[in-house]
C-alpha cells in the first residue's frame, strides 16, 4: 500500500477544476503520500491526459470504457478494479455530485473507511488526518483514517488549483472492469438549467439573502436592493420554496459569481453555497449566529439581526 | 411498488453552546432534534410515487428513541408504517447507518429507497450510496426529478453542479437520495398527527433480529479533537448599535466600489 490514488472528474470532455485542487491538497501533504497517481475512466479520456497533466501527478491511468458520459455503475466497477490492482495507501475524490455517486457505495463494497467533504488534508508519523464540518460548518472535526486504503472526497474550491505542468507525466492504459450491455443506468441526456433574463453574474454589488429573512416577503429584499444599488441574489431554499428563480441561485447548483461587493444576509454559508461565492473581492456577513460558517470566508462579519440592519443601508456611491 | 424512505433526526446546536467535559462534542444539554431538511423532500416524493401507481411508503431510521421524531413527522404525511432500528451509530462513520439500513433492505426487499441527499448535522452525503453499495442496488444520488418508465425502469434527472440536469434511466430496484426542491411537501395536519400515531412503529433489536446489517469490517475515522470555527474566521467584526454597524456596511461597500 503506497500512495495515493486521485480520481480525476471530467465532464463533457473537459476535465473539472477540482482535479486540479485536489492535487494541491496533495502536494500539501508531503512527500508521505506519494507517489500520486490519477485515473480517468470513460469513452475518449485518453483526449484528456494532457490535461491532467497537473503539477504534482506522477503517473495517468486512462481506462477507456464504452460509456460516454458518466454513470455511477461502469464508472464505480472500473475505479474498484484499479484499486485492486494498484493497491493505493489513499483514494481521493472531489466532493461533488459524481463523488456523490459512486465513493460511498464503493467503500461499503470495499470495506474502506470513507470520510466526505474534507478540508484539510495531512499524514502525521504515517497516520492519515483530515479536517471536515461537524453540525452544519458551525465546528469541524480533526479525524484520523484507520484502515487500509481509506477513501477521501476533498471540498471543491478550498485548494487553489494547481498550474498547468511542465513535466510529462507516465501514461498507462489500465483495463475496465464490467460489461456495459448488462449497465442497470444509462445516460439519456443533458438539459440545461435556468435561462433567465437576469445575470447575477455581471453585478459588481450583489445582495445575497437566506433562509435567515424568515417569513418575510422577499419583495422587500429586492426593493432594498434597488435602493441601494445592488442586485439581487439568493441562497437555494428561496428557490426550492418558490420565491425566486434559479438564475438568482449563488453556489454550486446555481451561479459562480466574483461581485466587488457580496452582502450576505442571514445566509449560513453551507459549502454549496461558498463554492459560489468564496472568491467575491469583498464579502460582508451578518448572521446572528457567532458560529456561522459564512464568518470563515467573509471580510467583515456582523454578529446581529439582519432585519434591524438593513433600514440603515444607504446607496451606493455610482 | 414498495418504497423504503429512511429518514434521520438531525441535531441542531443552541446559538451558545457548550463542549462537554473531554471537549470531544457538544454538550447534549445544548442540542435540539429535528428532522433532516432533505426527508420530507423523500417522504413527499415517495407518497406521490404509491399514489399514482399503488404500493406502500415504509420509513426507517436508525438511532435511539429521540430519532423516532423523524419517523412520527413521516407517518403524519402519510407514509404506512415505521420501523426504527434500535442502535446508536457514531457521528463521523458515513457507513455506519448504512450498515443497519441493508438489513431492513434484506428483508423488506424494496423495489425502491429513497433517501435524502444528505443530513443537515453531519452532511457526510453518503447513507444512501452506502446501502446501495451494501445491498447491490443501482443507484444515482441528487436527483431532481424522477418519473416513471414502464417496465421496471425509471427516468432521472440527476442535477449536476451549476443547474445543469442529467437525463438517465436506472433499472429498479435502486437507491435514489432526493435533492430539496424536487417536490413542495405537504404539510401534515393535526388530525394526520393524531392518526401518525396509531400507525406500525416497529422497533427492532439488530443483535436478536437477524437484522444485524452489513457486517462492518471498518470502525469508522477516529477523532481527534474539535475546534470551533470562530477560533479560525478570517472576518473582522463589525461591533456596535445597529446604526454604527450600517454605517460602517455602508462606508465598507462605498470603499470596495470605488
Ligand atoms: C448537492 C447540493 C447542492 C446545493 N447547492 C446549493 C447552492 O447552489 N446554493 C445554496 O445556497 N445552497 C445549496 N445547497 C444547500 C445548502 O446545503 C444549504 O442548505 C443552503 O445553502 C442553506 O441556505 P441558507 O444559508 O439560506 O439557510 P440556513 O442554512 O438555514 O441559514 C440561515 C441563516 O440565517 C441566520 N439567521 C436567521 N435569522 C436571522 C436574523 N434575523 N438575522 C441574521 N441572521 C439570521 C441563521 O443563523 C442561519 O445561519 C446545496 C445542497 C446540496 C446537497
Amino acid at each position: 500500500m503506497a500512495g495515493t490514488l486521485v480520481i480525476a472528474e471530467h465532464r463533457r470532455g473537459e476535465l473539472r477544476q477540482v482535479t486540479a485542487e485536489m492535487l494541491t491538497a496533495l502536494r500539501g501533504a508531503g512527500e508521505a503520500l506519494a507517489p500520486t497517481k490519477i485515473l480517468l475512466v470513460g469513452a475518449g479520456v485518453t483526449a484528456l491526459a494532457d490535461q491532467a497533466d497537473i503539477p504534482g501527478v506522477d503517473e495517468i491511468l486512462l481506462c477507456e470504457t464504452s460509456a460516454e458520459h458518466f454513470d455511477p455503475w461502469s464508472v464505480e466497477n472500473a475505479i474498484a478494479a484499479v484499486i485492486a490492482a494498484e493497491q493505493p495507501r489513499l483514494i481521493a475524490f472531489g466532493h461533488t455530485v459524481d463523488a456523490m455517486s459512486v465513493a460511498p457505495a464503493l467503500a461499503a463494497k470495499l470495506g474502506r473507511e470513507l470520510t466526505t467533504d474534507v478540508t484539510a488534508l495531512r499524514d502525521e508519523d504515517g497516520a492519515i488526518v483530515v479536517e471536515r464540518p461537524i453540525y452544519g460548518g458551525r465546528l469541524f472535526a480533526e479525524l484520523e483514517l484507520p484502515g487500509e486504503g481509506p477513501i477521501v472526497t476533498i471540498r471543491p474550491g478550498q485548494f487553489d488549483a494547481a498550474g498547468a505542468s511542465a513535466a510529462r507525466a507516465g501514461r498507462r492504459v489500465v483495463d475496465p472492469q464490467g460489461a456495459a450491455e448488462s449497465s442497470p443506468i444509462c445516460h439519456v441526456e443533458f438539459l440545461e438549467g435556468d435561462t433567465d433574463q437576469i445575470d447575477i453574474t455581471t453585478a459588481d454589488f450583489l445582495l445575497a439573502v437566506g433562509r435567515g429573512i424568515g417569513d418575510e416577503d422577499l419583495d422587500r429584499y429586492a426593493d432594498l436592493a434597488g435602493e441601494i444599488g445592488a442586485t439581487l441574489a439568493v441562497s437555494r431554499p428561496l428557490v426550492d420554496s418558490g420565491q425566486a428563480t434559479g438564475a438568482r441561485q449563488v453556489g454550486q447548483s446555481g451561479k459562480t459569481v466574483k461581485p466587488r461587493v457580496y452582502l450576505a444576509l442571514g445566509i449560513s454559508g453551507a459549502p454549496q453555497h461558498l463554492a459560489g461565492m468564496r472568491d467575491a473581492d469583498c464579502i460582508i456577513a451578518v448572521n446572528q449566529d457567532p458560529d456561522a460558517p459564512i464568518f470563515g470566508v467573509a471580510h467583515y462579519g456582523v454578529v446581529g439581526d439582519l432585519h434591524e440592519i438593513v433600514d440603515e443601508l444607504v446607496p451606493a456611491p455610482d | 411498488m414498495r418504497i423504503m424512505v429512511p429518514v434521520k433526526s438531525v441535531a441542531v446546536p443552541d446559538e451558545e453552546f457548550e463542549l462537554t467535559s473531554d471537549g470531544l462534542d457538544i454538550d447534549p444539554d445544548f442540542l435540539d432534534f429535528t428532522s433532516n431538511e432533505w426527508d420530507p423532500f423523500a417522504v413527499e416524493q415517495a407518497l406521490q410515487m404509491v399514489e399514482a401507481a399503488g404500493g406502500e411508503v415504509i420509513v426507517v431510521t436508525v438511532g435511539g428513541k429521540e430519532a423516532e421524531e423523524a419517523l412520527m413527522a413521516a407517518l403524519a404525511m402519510g407514509a404506512d408504517r415505521a420501523i426504527r432500528v434500535d442502535i446508536a451509530v457514531a457521528g463521523f462513520d458515513p457507513l455506519a447507518a448504512a450498515r443497519h439500513l441493508a438489513g431492513v433492505v434484506a428483508r423488506e426487499a424494496p423495489d425502491l429507497v429513497l433517501c435524502g441527499v444528505q443530513s443537515s448535522d453531519a452532511a457526510h452525503g453518503a447513507t444512501g450510496v452506502a446501502l446501495a453499495g451494501l445491498v447491490d442496488y443501482p443507484h444515482i444520488a441528487v436527483v431532481k426529478s424522477i418519473a416513471s418508465d414502464p417496465a421496471g425502469y425509471l427516468t432521472v434527472g440527476r442535477e449536476l453542479e451549476g443547474g445543469v440536469v442529467q437525463q438517465m434511466e436506472i433499472r429498479l430496484p435502486a437507491v435514489l437520495t432526493v435533492q430539496s426542491g424536487i417536490n413542495d411537501p405537504r404539510y401534515a395536519n393535526l388530525r394526520a398527527i393524531k392518526q401518525a400515531r396509531g400507525k406500525p412503529l416497529e422497533v427492532v433489536d439488530p443483535a436478536s433480529s437477524g437484522l444485524e446489517g452489513a457486517a462492518g469490517r471498518g470502525s469508522g475515522p477516529r477523532l481527534r479533537q474539535i475546534y470551533e470555527l470562530k477560533d479560525r474566521a478570517s472576518a473582522e467584526m463589525i461591533r456596535g448599535g445597529p446604526r454604527e454597524v450600517a454605517e460602517r456596511i455602508n462606508e465598507i461597500i462605498a470603499e470596495a466600489l470605488r
